[in-house]
């Protein structure tokens, strides 16, 4: 797991350093489960299976839709996620589409420390690039 | 001072101006004095105002308060005004959480009054308003066609169905209401904000017990019934998850929309459509619905606030306890105002901006005609809060507005870590201020020292002419969410 806040005056931006686009989203998943669980532990209870499809953009707007569909998940089902599996990444029309699973659980009051709202996903800063071997994404959640 | 690509060049005390370069279509126009404007250092706020200077149609400069900082698009703070046939309408210029806004109650007790009962008032009031992340009640669920009628119908609805009373409808922004339309909001946003009426939310929301403890313009602050020593309340919340969601819906339309009418953006965040389009005009159904679910949603937590005073005073003080104004800080509007000596319709967005009419205008009520539209800006949770009302100034310079609050200058993170060793709470409790939190995050991310200092904000507007000072509130408990 390789991610670092960045300074932000009002909102929360994160960098995500992975070798794969893969990694990135699966250690996205995990910045999602810091937001909506602190540092309690999830438990991989439930499985959701996850089919995202980003706009034109490529991976950044891959990225966004996939974060979207994990807040998604929680503002619906109060479920918070533990690990993603990423199958398949593949070209439709101008974007990407994922195919994968997230497991993880409900949230529990008793077990798990409530955090602030993240209202959204923004596209402020929003980018997803290869640097050598290295996938780096940089995200901003409105809070 | 600021990035280093951009010029800024001090106009007087409290203005700046960033002179039109590359694709600015026009110039921007910061307030703020010499110590605001360092604070800015390492910020991409100033950035943000050139971005928004870059969009089509933008009349006058695009503006800045002095409670900027960074924000997504653009800068929270600020102001832009758009032709109504060549410009456009971007919800990243409103925010995800539309109709945003500051309520102010006064009641008839006074401060010596309250203290011996505060604490069992604040511990009333988080019991009565739900607050923190995706909070909900159990005694307001609506149905769809219910909810529906919210959309339309705003802060009417909730009067109309026992919370509050007509004399509440007088002291809001635009009575309340605007011209919403509920089948433009997705059924994933209405199903967001279904049970979420009546929560004050997370984040920077609250509701604030507070006292008058200085007058600044008698004459205003009696017509407003703000005495030395009253009791108020402050409410700080907004359209909760529905306008979230309308929010992310309607970014998705305007990032097509950009690309479909070749509208060149600097930021993508800032993706909007002409005023003219279709796509324009169902975001402001969606957006005007989305206020109106904010405007019913302080309505009815007011409700909820004037319950708790039944049951720690009486009947009485809850029944005599009178709205003194509800603004909206996060909306785009259409507007009259004088431009070039021409009268111009304009879509004025206004980010983190409160609209701050002068006396005379004719969308202020009769009860606020001679005085001008009061404006509410709220502090820290440590500090105090004001209350202003609109200038001339202000109508002619930044199209009606001015700021809105403290404005960040220290990031959740840096906040979190100043207070991990503190106990906020127990600290503001001996300085006589009861808080009470959802969560502790909450409290810490929201440390006074975490924002500027709101009488700093304040002093610019009101000496740069764009607002005037009435009363200075300060804050005896608070419920953060």
């Amino acid at each position: 797991m390789a991610y670092r806040w960045l300074p932000h005056t009002a909102d929360l931006k994160v960098e995500i350093t992975a070798d794969s686009l893969p990694a990135v989203l699966a250690d996205a998943a995990a910045v999602v489960r810091e937001l909506l669980a602190g540092s309690s532990q999830v438990m991989p209870r439930e499985c959701h299976n996850l089919t995202v499809s980003g706009g034109e953009g490529g991976e950044s707007e891959l990225l966004l839709a996939f974060l979207r569909a994990l807040f998604d998940l929680y503002y619906r089902d109060r479920f918070v996620p533990a690990v993603v599996e990423v199958r398949e990444i593949a070209s439709h029309g101008a974007g990407l589409t994922l195919a994968g699973s997230v497991w993880g659980e409900r949230f529990d009051p008793s077990r798990h420390e409530t955090q602030p709202e993240v209202k959204a996903v923004t596209r402020h800063d929003l980018s997803v690039r290869q640097n050598g071997r290295q996938w780096v994404a940089e995200v901003v959640f409105d809070v | 001072m600021q990035p280093s690509a951009i010029s800024v060049e001090r106009i007087d005390a409290f203005r700046w101006r960033v002179p039109r370069a590359g694709g600015m279509r026009t110039d921007g126009l910061i307030f703020a004095d010499a110590e605001l404007m360092h604070d800015l250092e390492g910020d991409q706020c100033i950035q943000q105002v050139v971005n928004v200077a870059h969009l089509p149609g933008i009349v006058g400069p695009s503006i800045a308060m002095p409670d900027i900082h960074w924000g997504y698009g653009f800068p929270i703070g600020g102001v832009a005004a758009f032709d109504e046939h060549e410009g456009v309408v971007s919800p990243g210029g409103v925010g995800y959480d539309i109709n945003c806004g500051v309520r102010l109650l006064r009641t008839p007790i006074t401060v010596d009054e309250v203290r011996p009962r505060l604490k069992r008032l604040a511990d009333t009031l988080f019991g009565l308003i739900p607050s923190g992340v995706g909070a909900s009640r159990s005694d307001v669920r609506l149905s769809p066609a219910e909810l529906d009628r919210v959309l339309r119908m705003g802060a009417a609805w909730a009067v109309k169905n026992g919370y509050g009373t007509p004399r509440d409808l007088e002291c809001i922004e635009a009575g309340g209401r605007l011209e919403g339309d509920p089948d433009a909001v997705s059924a994933r946003a209405k199903q967001r904000g279904r049970d979420q009426l009546g929560t004050v939310g997370s984040g920077n929301h609250f509701v604030e017990v507070g006292h008058v403890a200085a007058v600044f313009d008698d004459a205003v602050a009696r017509q407003l019934g703000l005495t030395v020593g009253t009791v108020t309340v402050f409410i700080h919340s907004g359209s909760r998850g529905l306008g979230y969601q309308v929010c992310d819906d309607y970014l998705d339309t305007m990032v097509r929309a950009a690309a479909k009418y070749g509208i060149d953006l600097p930021d993508k965040q800032l993706c909007c459509a002409p005023l003219t389009s279709p796509e324009a005009r169902a975001y402001l159904g969606a957006m005007n619905a989305a206020a109106n679910f904010a405007f019913a949603n302080r309505q009815l937590m007011a409700h909820y606030v004037r319950r708790s005073l039944a049951a720690v005073f009486s009947e009485s003080v809850a029944s005599d306890t009178d709205l003194v104004y509800d603004v909206a800080h996060n909306i785009a509007k259409f507007e009259t105002h004088e431009l070039g000596g021409q009268q111009r319709r304009l879509c004025v967005h206004r980010k983190g901006a409160t609209r701050a009419f002068p006396p005379g205008h004719p969308e202020l009520g009769d009860r606020f005609r001679d005085i001008g539209q009061p404006v509410l800006i709220p502090g820290d949770m440590g500090r105090y809060s004001f209350v202003l009302v609109g200038t001339p100034g202000a109508f002619s310079e930044t199209f009606g507005s001015t700021c809105h609050g403290a404005g960040r200058r220290m990031s959740r993170h840096q906040a979190k870590k100043l207070a991990r060793t503190r106990n906020v709470p127990k600290e503001l409790e001996e300085r006589g201020i009861y808080v009470r939190g959802a969560t502790r995050a909450t409290v810490d991310e929201e440390i006074p020292e975490a924002y500027k200092d709101v009488a700093r904000v304040v002093e610019v507007v009101h000496a740069a002419g764009i607002g005037r000072k009435v009363a200075r509130l300060e804050p005896l408990a608070v419920v953060k969410g």
